[in-house]
């Protein structure tokens, strides 16, 4: 049986069998304390928080390490200084599906809806578009990239009687962060470049939770909106060592994260002119951490290369400012490591010499909450094909969660096309 | 007798209020209405009283503190508008916005505590008497002279928000303290009840509770309590110690249940404070604020048999819901809570009663159903029911006084 707390505070059973069209069931065994949701309040970012830009097909399959090893525009998010030592002109699209667990977030195994799976939210998306050129001992870089996507697993609670649907509840959340990117770096000398990244971000949030007492006719209806708006830099050194060994090191800003913030809390009983509305608007501010990152790569041949990445993430400076109250987000600085190993293999087809990558890599993901302590552990694979000045790039990663207890999971798949003009 | 209680309390309404919304010939007043009779015209004409408009057969005018006595006297039924004039402004109630509006969230009520007790060190103290399970502060005021200091003065006991949905019930009992310590300099008949008692006001129990209301899920109930089996929350008002889980009508043993008693008496923090709270003291009157239904109810909640102290009882409820609808018509029921609501078991009523003899209401704010509301009240209501409810709560005070 299923119950659900009426209007009343009294309890209201409904036959399991007219719940359509999510089952959710009490859940009977043990569940930590996770009073922060932490990973999964309503900013959170679906996956991680650790964010540096998205992660193109080849640096996916490296495990992310990308700090010290480049492929494409996208070395800008992290390590500017990289352009120096990408080819004369790319251009770069990429798109990707990203999945991942959950199993509280709003009104979701909080205390108002109870499941016993994780849920999963899954989507794609054109998440980046850019180009790299160099002039002399300069190289530029502009783009625009998915940062942070905001979406939730849709709830739909419906409780039926013999009469027909008698109650329902759903939540929506949907939203996303842009990155619109624009680097220079200069070669400083033979071994050594410097680079450095405006970043101007934009992006939107939006959350419903509709509660419908159809017997009543009662609607109860919570709708928040926010617009973003933010600007940061990121910089960055790279030093070949040797012609084998490349050494990196960058940084990114931390800056305030603007929004625009809207709610409408609406009662609504037509039959007797009840509409009743409780607006709300706000100019509020999530202040991001700065974040920096060292980076190797070693080149033991010359078709194999590994490269490696240290991040540091200021999280203990995060704040989050909602509605013009500071929430509690009790977060604590994380280190990211991520390791990769490339490997270029050559063959002929028709006649033709074609160069093929593969790819595989791990990372170690922790998150920056303090309660519960949750880390992601990945292992990425990848590989490629590069057919004359066009080169398509496949990913997998694969993350388990542990410390949560709910062993969450995030999967992501990206597909890069790159055009290229020069070594 | 009645009459003249009556009449000293709309003075103490009328010239109390805070900063005047609007000002007659007397100084400070209120807007009240009167029917249209002849009769009451001709009153009118004798005592000089701006008329402001005419509406639905009634005659609204603005009148002072003298005038509103005067027409007590002349036995003038009135009812006072003002409420409905005015309806409340952010900044005039030091209600402070954010994104439930005008109601309080933990850090404003937190904020606007601590600065009625900067503002009036004299006479209100601001007292930490628990913590949450989410570690915040349960707050409570004691409002009294030599206030830093315990007395052997009349105590009453005020509380909101047992059930976190019930939004209403901070502001009330908050705009009590607000009332009192700024009328408190101006107003002789606040400062003799004042001096002559110890009123504790609580107009925030369930902290976490509310927290999660406002932002996550309105219609929350409980607190924040993770319980075993992965539900969450305990309801407050089932987990005091007098006939605690008595049988499952009035509490329930299901953890998911809106109405869960939690695994022991006074197992919650929140509770526990109360618990001491009241226990160290001398309390001769207790009401804990709710919403909705429009009533006064009075022990016993968790049987229909009578307390022994029923006259009292209901003599002083049917006083207090008198008083209400003297104030601007609207009418609560008032009842022993078994009979006239639901059982219940383990809430504070009962044990406030249960283990002291004193008065204890549990008092169902406004509106009457949930066609009108339910646990929803417009931001522009808050002023206008706790003006209503004021008269009642000072009536309880001076009975509490007179008691001693």
């Amino acid at each position: 049986m299923i119950k659900f707390v009426g209007p009343m505070g009294k309890l209201v059973p409904f036959p399991a069998a007219c719940l359509v069209p999510l089952i959710f069931l009490l859940f009977p065994s043990q569940v930590r304390p996770q009073l922060v949701l932490g990973q999964y309040e309503d900013e959170a970012p679906v996956r991680t928080w650790n964010s540096l830009g998205v992660e193109l097909a080849p640096s996916l399959a490296c495990g992310g390490a990308r700090t010290a090893a480049a492929w494409d525009a996208s070395a800008a998010l992290v390590n500017p200084a990289l352009l120096c030592g990408l080819p004369k002109l790319t251009v770069t699209a990429s798109g990707s599906r990203t999945s991942a667990s959950m199993f509280r977030y709003s009104i979701l195994n909080t205390g108002v809806l109870s499941t016993r799976e994780n849920l999963t939210e899954g989507f794609t998306s054109l998440d980046f578009g850019g180009l790299s050129f160099k002039a002399g001992n300069w190289a530029f870089a502009f783009s625009a990239a998915l940062l942070e996507s905001y979406g939730r697993p849709p709830l739909d609670f419906r409780a039926n009687s013999q009469a027909g649907l008698v109650y329902s509840i759903g939540t929506a959340q949907s939203g996303d962060l842009r990155n619109f990117n624009l680097s220079a770096a200069r070669r400083l000398s033979r071994r050594l470049a410097a680079g450095l990244g405006f970043n101007l971000v934009s992006g939107r949030l939006e959350r419903t939770i509709s509660e419908n007492f159809v017997a009543d006719g009662i609607t109860i209806e919570d709708r928040k909106s926010q617009d973003f708006k933010g600007f940061f830099m990121n910089a960055g050194l790279s030093l070949l060592l040797s012609e084998r060994i490349g050494l990196a090191v960058a940084l990114r800003t931390p800056y305030a994260r603007r929004s625009d913030s809207r709610s409408l809390l609406e009662y609504r009983v037509p039959a007797a002119g009840t509409d009743i509305r409780i607006p709300a608007s706000s100019e509020d501010e999530y202040r991001q951490p700065w974040a920096a990152g060292a980076g190797v790569s070693w080149r033991p041949s010359g078709d194999l290369k590994v490269s490696a990445d240290l991040w540091f993430f200021n999280w203990s400076s995060y704040s989050a400012v909602y509605f013009g109250e500071e929430k509690e987000r009790d977060f604590t600085d994380v280190l990211r490591l991520a390791a990769g190993l490339e490997y270029l293999s050559a063959y002929r087809l028709f006649g033709r010499t074609l160069r093929s990558p593969l790819r595989v890599g791990m990372s170690y993901d922790p998150q920056p909450m303090k309660a519960p302590r949750s880390a992601y552990a990945y292992i990425t694979f990848g590989t490629g094909i590069a057919f004359g000045r066009v080169r398509v790039d496949f990913a997998g990663a694969i993350g388990k969660e542990s410390g949560s207890g709910h062993s969450l999971s995030a999967r992501r798949g990206a597909i890069t096309l790159t055009y290229v003009i020069g070594d | 007798m009645k009459k003249r209680k009556a009449i000293l309390w709309f003075l103490l309404l009328s010239v109390g209020l805070g900063p005047p919304l609007f000002s007659g010939p007397d100084g400070p007043g209120e807007i009240i209405s009167i029917p249209g009779t002849a009769d009451a015209r001709r009153d009118l004409h004798d005592l000089d009283l701006d008329l402001l408009m005419e509406r639905d057969g009634r005659i609204f005018v603005v009148a002072g503190p003298d005038d509103i006595l005067r027409l007590s006297a002349r036995r003038v039924p009135f009812v006072i508008e003002t409420g409905s004039f005015a309806p409340a402004r952010p900044g005039e109630l030091g209600l402070a916005g954010g994104i439930n509006g005008d109601y309080h969230s933990y850090k404003e009520l937190e904020a606007d505590l601590k600065s009625l007790e900067s503002a009036h060190p004299s006479i209100v103290d601001l007292h930490t008497i628990g913590t949450s399970l989410e570690d915040r502060n349960i707050y409570a005021v004691k409002i009294s002279d030599n206030v830093d200091r315990d007395e052997e003065e009349a105590g009453v006991l005020f509380l909101g928000c047992h059930h976190a949905r019930e939004w209403i019930s901070v502001e009330v009992p908050f705009l009590l303290a607000r009332w009192l310590a700024e009328g408190y300099e101006g107003n002789p008949a606040i400062r003799e009840l004042v001096d002559r008692s110890e009123i504790w006001i609580v107009p925030l129990l369930n902290p976490d509770g509310l927290e999660y209301s406002i932002n996550v899920y309105r219609y929350w109930r409980k607190n924040r309590r993770a319980n075993a089996d992965g539900t969450f929350g305990v309801d407050l008002n089932r987990n005091y110690g007098y006939m605690w889980g008595r049988d499952d009508q009035g509490s329930s043993a299901e953890p998911d249940a809106g109405d869960y008693r939690g695994v022991s008496a006074f197992s919650e923090p929140e509770t526990r404070a109360i618990g001491n709270l009241f226990l160290g003291r001398n309390f001769l009157a207790a009401v804990s604020y709710h919403s909705y239904s429009q009533s006064i109810l009075y022990p016993w909640g968790f049987t229909d048999i009578p307390t022994g102290k029923d006259d009292l009882l209901r003599g002083l409820g049917l006083e207090m819901a008198g008083l209400i609808q003297t104030v601007n018509g609207r009418s609560y029921a008032c009842g022993p809570a078994a009979s006239s609501l639901y059982v219940t078991n383990g809430d504070l009523a009962d044990w406030t009663f249960g283990v002291s003899g004193i008065p204890s209401y549990t008092i169902e704010l406004p509106p009457v159903d949930i066609q009108h509301g339910g646990f929803f009240n417009a931001e522009d209501e808050i002023e206008g029911v706790f003006r209503e409810n004021l008269p009642a709560m000072l009536r309880l005070v001076e009975f509490a006084v007179r008691t001693r």
